[in-house]
């Protein structure tokens, strides 16, 4: 609660704070009901869950424009439905359906929509890296606005990747940002195993400038986006953001209970307890910026909207089998 | 752009494909060390950043995948990168960016993105290079649905396979062989794109078919001359592309002759005269007089002395050896 | 200089010995003498003295393997020599390796590595069939030739595709199919009105072109013009049968069933060691049995002399299977069946059509056949499998009045036999009267690379029993 008084943003509209909270209770009950669907076992390959991150990915692509450029990672749907994805293609292609984003060839990890400028999830890690950073390039050298923002989590940050081309956005001054989604894993290793010295630093020592922030105040979040954001787009160069969050779930939905070992109970309690819609719910209901029974009313819109979603991912269709062939070559 | 018939190296060639797509499509950008200020290690560059400017000709850091990496995204995003990777060895450093990200991209998405993306490379031993710097890595990019490899031979089908790899969606590989820079070979007047997915046919004979790729040609071509004074008449192919390859021509040349050699300067197992061996045996099986036999490099890395290097490398007097054998 | 230490003899009957223990160690210095190692045969351990001074430099360790007496298991060597050879320990041999199954050293050795040559060597396995190229079938298939009578120049002993085609090219030329005809020639033989399958073929295989169209026709029209001429000079209509009474130049172009039969009597006459044997026999009984066959009401087609013969030379190969054999590069041939080819001529030239496997049939049952096949063979109008595949062949030129003759080989079979008229002569019997009896000449050639004289004669002997006395093999056989 400290951190939402500390807050100067007090310059977003209403409808600005009602679609931030529309956005993050869009991606938890998606991704709750991803749970529940591919518990169910109907959902085919695996899923990265989201949960507990929202206020990121909302946060950031709440300061984006349709023809700014999004790279995500494996655990993509948050960024996806952060830049205005539509539910019901997103449950289509997890199902594999030809109705979904992908014509059902990508799956969750691949998942894209190029019309809302978003690039792509990834199944390598860091792999948006570099994908984010061309598009910088290309927006410089076409002289367009574009920002683009490359998610990525404190696993990736170890990548080999990451170094070669925030370097060449660095010296090219290309408008990028980079987003460190740290929730403190890379699968199933926390990153006091896996990284040396400090993530931010590195990007430091790359002449970037960097700002931290707690990833699970969406405020916070859009306000040190806002900075990195319009750092970029000035053509100053790339920005790297910080943000301090947690993952509710396991890495993926195999990754039940104790299965790995690697985390127990009391940690992820701690965390729900500061759960961002709940933080955000509060401030807004306290601050008298918005009642709450209009923040039900989108609660029951976005379930609604999320159920439709479902209904319509069921009954599409599989991909024909000569789908198989279509789209190796342009 | 009309420019009259004229003779040029292929380094030349490939400089005049370059000059004339940038000319033509301010879209295509170049991208790669040395490449610019300095006109590129191999010199095939040459004064195209004086001509285009930095915003056009980026030199880059020595970060093949960060390259890769930036030119995907990139393709992705509007432009049309063309990216040097010095030698075909360090392709290897890039691999997750074309094999991962280039060559799947489209499919994965479902069709919603494309990727104009064309990477040259300079491969071939015979420089003294030793076993990094020598490689002919064909074969492996071949063997990725998505990406197109392209090689060509000699000065008029590098600078028309090249302006095609340019104008084409599709990620290509495209390989110079680095012995070749100083090939020189006639060009056609005018302006001129060559097809990619089309092999060449350089000689028509009965006797027997040879299929080279890339700098094979020279002495696959020394062999046919001696083969004729032997009244042995050698059909002699280039596929050119090797994938797609161009495998009717290939298969209706094995029908004809009923013997068949392939040559190529990769590794001579898993490599892509086994693919094009098991293709024209599948298809023209009835056909052939001998198995279809292959030439590739010795399977060991590309040793440095001299005397060594040489064994290694198919030679015009092993084609030769083949033939006889077949023949016999 | 050194001495090599070898499995001593210690017996007899000792063929081999193991090596139970070294006395000595490797490097040590032994005078004669001193005993070096412990022997075990089938009948005692022996310990085996040095009979040189030396340093001992071991070749084969002790252990389980047999080794034969007399090889080289160390050496004892002068003070400052090296050895020559590793250390070996022997393998215990396992299974597979006692039955010669080994896994053969997967490492490339710099032979393999520079030949880069992934054959799998085939030496020692039993090959059942002759080798033949996919190409070489395919195109005995276009022809419709038998490959396997072809003869293979492969390096690996292999029938290539240029074999059948110069297998093929020794055959006369085949009936083509309705597919062996080019677009243009079939447009032309349907204006004309021809029946295309009676045109000859320029090569076997070959589609009917239009030159072959071309060709046929202006036969046809220079036999009508012979006719022709010979109705204007007599003032009547001819028939056809009456000779012609003067000269005319003509050209003919060798082509066609002509330019094969020169071509494969050249190739018989310069590739065959040919040997002609003549003998006379008295046939009489054999013509008896024709006209019993004649007037039999039973016999619907009585056999031909050709028939006859046929028949009687198949037995006869039985007893002398030499005589029924072809050769093929470096291997001689001997057929599991009898085939004779019966030589015919036919008005554009000699054809062969062969009987199969006449050895084991019933006569009448050649009779019919032959009938019919020779009828179809004088048109043109026998099939390619039924000019071909024989292992021997006859022919009888004794309807025209010749008695003896040089017969010529028909490769790749090895011998020819010549019938020569039936002619009534005065005889003189084993009681010196005198009796009217009807003799023929057979001429046997024969090839001598194959088939020395004396077998063959042996076999035309046997012929000429079987003339001379058909009881001898009429009874052999199966009646209907």
């Amino acid at each position: 609660m400290r951190s939402q008084k500390k807050n100067k943003n007090n310059e977003l509209t209403l409808e600005q704070h009602l679609q931030l909270y529309r956005v993050m209770v869009t991606i938890r009950k998606f991704e709750e009901t991803v749970y529940d669907v591919y518990s169910r076992g109907i959902m085919p390959g695996l899923a990265h869950l989201y949960t507990g991150m929202e206020a990121v990915a909302t946060g950031v692509c709440g300061n984006l424009t349709p023809s700014d450029n999004v790279t995500s990672t494996h655990r993509g749907h948050g960024h996806l439905i952060a830049k205005g994805g539509d539910p019901a293609q997103m449950f289509a292609e997890l199902l594999g359906k030809s109705s979904g984003y992908n014509k059902g060839k990508g799956g969750s990890m691949h998942i894209a929509d190029l019309s809302l400028g978003m690039l792509g999830a990834n199944g390598i890690v860091g792999g948006g890296l570099g994908i984010a950073t061309g598009a910088g390039l290309s927006a410089k050298v076409l002289g367009q606005e574009r920002v683009s923002v490359a998610f990525f989590g404190d696993g990736a940050i170890n990548e080999g990747l990451f170094y070669e081309v925030a370097n060449i956005a660095s010296l090219w001054q290309l408008p990028v940002v980079y987003v460190l989604e740290n929730n403190g894993y890379g699968e199933y290793t926390t990153s006091d195993r896996s990284t040396a010295g400090s993530a931010a630093g590195r990007a430091e020592a790359l002449n970037i400038p960097t700002k931290t922030v707690d990833g699970n105040s969406i405020l916070d979040v859009h306000e040190g986006a806002a900075w990195a954001i319009n750092h970029a787009r000035s053509g100053a160069g790339p920005a790297f953001l910080e943000c301090k969050t947690y993952r509710w779930r396991g890495h993926h939905m195999g990754d039940q209970g104790d299965t790995y070992g690697y985390r127990n109970q009391d940690e992820i309690d701690t965390w729900m307890k500061k759960c961002p819609i709940q933080r955000y719910r509060l401030f807004l209901i306290d601050s008298k910026i918005l009642p709450e029974f209009e923040l039900e009313k989108v609660d029951e819109e976005v379930q609604q909207l999320i159920n439709q979603a479902v209904e319509f991912a069921k009954a599409a269709p599989y991909p024909d089998p000569s789908e198989v062939y279509t789209d190796v070559y342009a | 752009m009309s420019t009259p018939e004229h003779t040029v190296t292929i380094r030349e060639a490939i400089n005049e494909a370059l000059q004339e797509e940038m000319q033509r499509d301010s879209s295509v950008i170049l991208l790669g060390q040395d490449i610019g200020l300095a006109g590129g290690v191999f010199k095939v560059t040459n004064g195209l950043q004086k001509k285009f400017g930095i915003q056009r000709v980026w030199d880059t850091p020595i970060a093949e995948a960060g390259i890769l990496g930036v030119a995907v995204g990139a393709a992705m995003t509007g432009l049309r990168p063309v990216v040097e990777i010095m030698f075909a060895d360090f392709t290897t450093l890039a691999s997750d960016q074309i094999v991962n990200q280039a060559a799947k991209l489209r499919y994965m998405t479902g069709g919603q993105t494309s990727i104009p993306l064309v990477v040259r490379t300079a491969m071939g031993a015979g420089r003294r290079a030793a076993a990094q710097h020598s490689q002919s890595l064909q074969s492996w990019y071949c063997h990725i649905p998505g990406l197109i490899v392209v090689m060509p031979s000699n000065p008029e089908d590098a600078k028309g396979l090249l302006k095609s790899a340019i104008r084409d969606n599709n990620p290509v590989i495209f390989f110079e062989d680095k012995m070749m820079y100083n090939q020189k070979g006639i060009l056609p007047e005018g302006e001129y794109l060559t097809p990619l997915g089309k092999a060449r046919l350089h000689r028509e004979g009965d006797d027997v078919t040879l299929i080279c790729t890339s700098s094979m040609l020279y002495p696959t071509l020394e062999a046919a001359d001696q083969l004729e004074k032997e009244q042995i008449h050698a059909e002699v192919i280039d596929p050119r592309t090797l994938s797609p390859l161009d495998d009717q021509t290939l298969i209706r040349s094995a029908i004809k002759t009923g013997h068949v050699l392939v040559v190529d300067e990769g590794y001579q197992s898993f490599g892509v005269t086994a693919e094009i061996a098991a293709r024209i045996t599948e298809a023209a099986f009835d056909y052939l007089d001998e198995p279809v036999r292959r030439l590739g490099a010795l399977d060991v890395p590309v040793p440095f002395a001299p005397s060594l290097e040489d064994l290694t490398i198919p030679s015009t007097t092993r084609i030769l050896e083949i033939v006889h054998e077949m023949l016999a | 200089m050194a001495h090599e230490i070898v499995m001593p003899q210690l017996g007899l009957s000792m063929s081999s010995g193991k090596i139970i223990t070294w006395l000595k160690v490797d490097g040590d210095l032994i005078k004669t003498g001193d005993a070096l190692f412990e022997v075990e045969s089938d009948k005692a351990t022996i310990a085996v003295e040095a009979v040189h001074d030396g340093v001992l430099s071991i070749n084969i360790l002790a252990g389980d393997q047999d080794i034969p007496v007399g090889a080289v298991i160390g050496y004892l060597l002068a003070p400052s020599e090296k050895p020559s050879h590793e250390t070996v320990q022997p393998v215990a041999l396992s299974h597979d390796e006692k039955d010669g199954v080994g896994i053969t050293s997967s490492t490339p050795t710099p032979e393999s590595i520079s030949r880069q040559d992934y054959s799998i060597r085939t030496e020692g396995h039993k090959v059942s069939r002759l080798p033949s190229t996919p190409a070489a079938r395919r195109l005995a298939d276009d022809l419709g030739v038998d490959w396997r009578l072809a003869t293979a120049t492969g390096k690996r002993g292999q029938i290539k595709a240029r074999d059948v085609r110069q297998y093929a090219n020794t055959l006369p030329a085949v009936t083509p199919s309705p597919n062996d005809i080019s677009p243009l020639a079939y447009t032309l033989v349907k204006d004309l009105g021809i029946d295309y399958k009676s045109i000859q073929l320029q090569l076997p295989g070959k589609r009917i072109e239009r030159e072959d169209v071309l060709v046929y026709v202006r036969q046809l029209l220079s036999e009508k013009r012979a006719a022709k001429s010979t109705e204007f000079s007599t003032g009547r209509v001819s028939s056809g049968t009456e000779p012609i009474l003067r000269l005319e130049m003509k050209k003919q172009p060798v082509i066609g069933l002509r330019k094969i039969i020169a071509e494969r009597m050249a190739t018989s006459a310069h590739t065959v060691a040919p040997v002609t044997l003549f003998s006379e026999v008295d046939a009489t009984a054999l013509v008896d049995l024709r006209e019993s066959f004649k007037v039999d009401p039973i016999i619907s087609v009585t056999p031909s002399y050709n028939v006859l013969f046929a028949k009687m030379v198949s037995l006869a190969l039985l007893e002398h299977p030499d005589l029924n054999a072809s050769m093929n590069g470096d291997e001689i041939v001997y057929w599991d069946t009898v085939n004779i080819g019966i030589a015919v001529d036919s008005p554009r030239g000699l054809v062969v059509p062969v009987l199969r496997n006449v050895h084991a049939r019933n006569l009448f049952d050649l009779a019919s056949t032959a009938e019919e096949l020779i009828s179809r063979a004088k048109q043109g109008k026998a099939l390619p499998d039924e000019l071909s595949g024989g292992t021997f062949t006859i022919t009888n030129l004794g309807n025209l009045g010749v008695d003896g003759f040089t017969p010529i080989i028909n490769l790749p079979e090895c011998a020819v036999l010549g019938i020569g008229r039936m002619q009534k002569k005065l005889a003189v019997l084993a009681d010196n009267t005198t009796s009217v009896r009807t003799f023929t000449t057979l001429s046997l050639t024969f090839d001598h690379r194959l088939v020395d004289g004396a077998p063959a004669a042996r076999f035309l002997n046997r012929v000429c029993q079987f003339v001379h006395a058909p009881i001898l093999w009429i009874t052999r056989m199966t009646a209907f």
